[in-house]
């Protein structure tokens, strides 16, 4: 049951079974949980701000932008608000809480663990995950060693991404890539913020979890720490029992590694862009090794037209192509199609 | 006129106390700069090859002498408690409580604090040249240090004697 419904049965004073009064007190747990691992990360004048708010802010809260010099953004129910005088408001002319550089300087320190230098590889994604899966990302002035970014200094901007998985996103559309027990290659299409990897993480934990009377073993390459959101290696978001994350490895290195090592019946992946990722997709899908992976794109025809994406998908390597919109809220599906690119499916919401 | 025998041995004895803490106070001063040299190599390396969080880095100093270690041990601890406090904070009060057992003067202290200030927030190539520019003021300080005790050691011990002996020969 969802948390909002749950609060709103107990405004209305709705008696409720035991297994309810659970279920009400994990779901508020778990956001009292994420309120107290993001504001220990905050710096000492931020905190207090973020404590106060409501439990309600905290259950739409999706993201906290910090930017030197300018008033603190709090992303709510995907609308921005600005805060005065410790209250909600959407101008932010008349917010009166601006963010200094000692602020930022602080929340960077103690989401470093007081060791930036030390996080030169993830800087290079410019992002760290913090415990619980959260994400800071970091704006600043780039350090570049042969024309690639080594790491970010100067750092002048901010914004901590709170995780959330959204149980059962994968449920309506599973049927279409299950065939005879087996998983059909898929590749996931939608433009950044749609759902792709919410949604693969959710395939992932269905699949690992048992379905049609069989458990899948999934192996997840996390090149980019977004699938498991892993924190020291191990997954901060749940991907169920079956299931195996190399983080942080280039894509093509850890599908070859998890073909050769570790007999997967299911290898998911985000994000295939370059021309080895392809490759390496291409070599897995033909090894009896189902693919799930996502690709960024509105359409269809937009991959398509993508390169090298666009010439390696007219080789027919995928059975299913999924595509996302944001039109209808995360994890809207606007369409199924199969690997010769005709309409299985339109369908609307997920979940 | 033993109890005057007595009375002046007790009053040589006490000066000669007094020099001889004063002598291993230029003792101790120089060690304990030593001991945050060795601490500064430790960072150095541990940064350069293998980029190992803070926290972790001061936990692995419980080899390097007292209180030095025992420093280290608390800000370690300080760090992982993850109270919102900046290593900058943790660090100056780490050092406050470790006062009593310090021997370092004003200029030492100064050198000493900025090791907290200036560790954590830059990149590694950055951070090993504060590093070792850190290093540099400390080896001075550790040569002002050393100076002092070849100095003033020898003349600490004596001037114990002799103002006990002084003392004394006045009394009497």
């Amino acid at each position: 049951m969802m948390t909002d419904d749950l609060v709103r049965k107990m405004q209305q004073n709705t008696v409720f079974d035991d297994r309810t009064y659970i279920e009400i007190a994990g779901a508020e747990s778990e956001i009292l949980k994420t309120k107290k691992t993001v504001a220990s990360y905050l710096s000492e004048s931020l905190r207090p701000v973020m404590e106060n708010l409501s439990l309600g802010c905290w259950r739409q809260l999706q993201e906290i932008r910090l930017r030197v010099g300018q008033p603190l953004a709090l992303i709510i129910g995907g609308k921005s608000f600005f805060l005065q005088a410790g209250q909600l408001i959407m101008n932010w002319q008349e917010s009166n809480f601006y963010v200094t550089q000692k602020m930022l300087n602080d929340t960077v320190l103690l989401v470093s663990h007081h060791s930036f230098y030390a996080l030169e590889q993830e800087l290079q994604h410019g992002f760290i995950t913090i415990p619980g899966g959260h994400r800071v990302g970091i704006a600043g002035k780039g350090v570049l060693k042969d024309g690639d970014l080594q790491t970010i200094k100067d750092v002048s901007s901010l914004n901590i991404r709170i995780a959330k998985s959204i149980p059962g996103i994968s449920n309506p559309i599973l049927p279409y890539l299950i065939e005879n027990g087996q998983v059909k290659n898929t590749l996931v299409i939608g433009p950044p913020g749609c759902g792709k990897t919410t949604l693969l993480r959710d395939i992932a934990k269905n699949l690992s979890q048992g379905y049609g009377g069989r458990y899948f073993q999934v192996g997840i390459v996390d090149e980019r720490s977004e699938i498991g959101c892993c924190f020291l290696g191990v997954p901060q978001l749940e991907v169920g029992p079956c299931t195996d994350i190399l983080d942080g490895v280039p894509k093509a290195i850890g599908m070859e590694l998890f073909l050769r090592v570790m007999g997967h019946d299911v290898v998911i992946t985000d994000e295939i862009s370059g021309k080895a990722d392809c490759e390496a997709v291409g070599d897995l899908c033909g090894c009896g090794v189902a693919v799930v992976a996502s690709a960024h794109g509105s359409s269809l025809q937009d991959v398509l037209k993508r390169k090298p994406l666009g010439p390696f998908l007219t080789a027919k390597p995928f059975d299913r192509y999924l595509i996302l919109s944001k039109r209808n809220g995360v994890g809207a599906i606007e369409a199924i199609y199969d690997g010769k690119f005709r309409v299985i499916k339109e369908l609307t919401r997920c979940g | 006129m033993w109890v005057k025998w007595l009375g002046g041995l007790f009053i040589i004895g006490a000066c000669v106390v007094l020099g001889r803490r004063q002598a291993n106070i230029l003792r101790k001063r120089e060690m304990q700069l030593q001991g945050f040299l060795q601490l500064c190599h430790r960072i150095e390396t541990e940064i350069s090859y293998g980029q190992t969080p803070l926290p972790q880095i001061f936990q692995g100093c419980q080899t390097l002498p007292f209180p030095i270690a025992a420093i280290a041990k608390e800000t370690a601890s300080g760090l992982a408690a993850q109270t919102g406090n900046t290593l900058w904070v943790i660090w100056n009060d780490t050092l406050a409580d470790f006062a009593p057992f310090l021997c370092l003067n004003k200029a030492d202290m100064e050198v000493v604090q900025a090791i907290g200030n200036e560790l954590g927030l830059s990149y590694s190539r950055e951070q090993m040249k504060k590093l070792q520019l850190l290093t540099v003021r400390l080896q001075e300080q550790e040569r002002l240090a050393h100076e002092e005790r070849v100095k003033m050691e020898r003349v600490w011990q004596v001037l114990g004697w002799c103002s006990g002996s002084m003392l004394v020969l006045l009394f009497m």
